[in-house]
C-alpha cells in the first residue's frame, strides 16, 4: 500500500519549524506525524476544510496558533504551500491567497522540466 | 532551490535518543486521537454534543472539553462512559518502545519516490560529476553512485535508512 508522504513549497515548512519556539516544533511535528498516518482521514480538531481544496494543520503552543495549509497531490502526497501565526480568530484572506498562489505554482508543472510531475 | 521537497521529520532519532521527548510526544498524541476519534464518531452517529452529554450523564461542556486536543484531564470512567454512549469498543494498547522506534525507523526508509527526487536534484547538484554511463544506469544505480558522490565530496554522513 501506498503511504501519504509530506511534501513542501520551496522549504517553507523547514523555515518555519526553525523559526518556532521548541513546544510549537514538537506539537508541528506530532501532527505532522498524525496526518502522513491519516491522511485524509485525519479531521478536527487536528485538521480542518478550508475549501477549495485547502486544509490547514493546527498547532497550538501557549497562547500562539500556528497553520500549515496543504493540499492533497496524486500519489497520496500531502502538499503544504504556507506555514504562519494566525493572529486573528480568522486565518486573514492574504493567508489564503499566498497558499492558493504557491499551489498554482506548483500545478503549472515547473517541475516537470526535471523529469518530476506535480500536476493534481 | 527546488519547487517542493520532501518534509523528513526524523522522528524515529528523537524518539531513540530523549526518553522525556518520547514521554511527551505519545502522551500529547493519544490525546490528539483521542479528541479527533470521539468527535469523528460522534459526528458520524450524526449526534451533536449535547446529544452525547445526554446520553452519557456528562454536561456538554465536558463533551466539549474532551474533543478538544489539548485536554487530558478525562478519567478511564468518563472514556468508557462516552464510549458507552457511542456505543463504541475503547481499546487501550501498551506498545513496547522498542517495537514502537522500530515501526518508526521502518516509517523513515525512503520511498522510490524519494529516491527519484534525490537523484534529480542530486544530480542536478552535482553536476558533470555524475558522468554519462550513470545516465543509462538503472534509477537505483543512480542513487546509489549519487550518494556515493555526495560523501566522498563532502564527508556528509548518510544515515543508515537507505534501503
Amino acid at each position: 500500500m501506498i503511504k501519504w508522504t509530506l511534501w513542501q513549497f520551496k522549504n517553507n515548512v523547514d523555515s518555519f519549524l526553525n523559526n518556532c519556539s521548541k513546544e510549537m516544533q514538537e506539537v508541528l511535528m506530532r501532527r505532522l506525524d498524525l496526518l502522513s498516518e491519516k491522511g485524509i482521514d485525519c479531521k478536527r480538531p487536528i485538521s480542518a476544510p478550508l475549501g477549495d481544496e485547502l486544509f490547514e494543520l493546527r498547532g497550538q503552543a501557549g497562547n500562539k496558533q500556528a497553520r500549515l495549509i496543504y493540499y492533497f497531490g496524486n500519489n497520496k502526497r500531502i502538499i503544504f504551500i504556507n506555514a504562519f501565526y494566525k493572529s486573528k480568530s480568522q486565518i486573514s484572506r492574504h493567508h489564503i491567497e499566498t497558499a492558493k498562489r504557491n499551489k498554482k505554482i506548483i500545478e503549472e508543472g515547473k517541475e516537470q522540466a526535471h523529469g518530476f510531475d506535480l500536476t493534481h | 532551490m527546488a519547487l517542493i521537497s520532501p518534509i523528513k521529520l526524523n522522528i524515529a532519532k528523537k524518539l531513540e535518543e530523549d526518553k522525556n521527548f518520547r514521554r511527551r510526544f505519545f502522551r500529547d498524541r493519544a490525546q490528539d486521537e483521542l479528541a479527533m476519534s470521539i468527535k469523528e464518531l460522534r459526528e458520524k452517529k450524526q449526534m451533536r454534543q449535547v446529544d452525547l452529554a445526554n446520553e452519557s450523564g456528562m454536561k456538554q461542556s465536558a463533551i466539549s472539553r474532551i474533543e478538544q486536543a489539548d485536554y487530558s484531564g478525562w478519567s478511564f470512567n468518563t472514556l468508557f462512559r462516552v464510549a458507552d454512549a457511542l456505543d463504541a469498543r475503547l481499546r487501550v494498547i501498551f506498545e513496547p518502545m522498542e517495537d514502537v522506534i522500530k515501526s518508526y525507523k521502518e516509517k523513515e526508509i525512503i520511498t522510490p519516490e524519494f529516491k527519484q527526487y534525490t537523484i534529480i536534484h542530486l544530480s542536478s547538484a552535482l553536476g558533470d560529476k555524475i558522468g554519462a554511463e550513470e545516465l543509462s544506469a538503472t534509477t537505483s544505480d543512480r542513487f546509489a553512485h549519487a550518494v556515493k558522490v555526495i560523501t566522498a565530496d563532502t564527508k556528509i554522513e548518510i544515515q543508515p535508512i537507505i534501503q
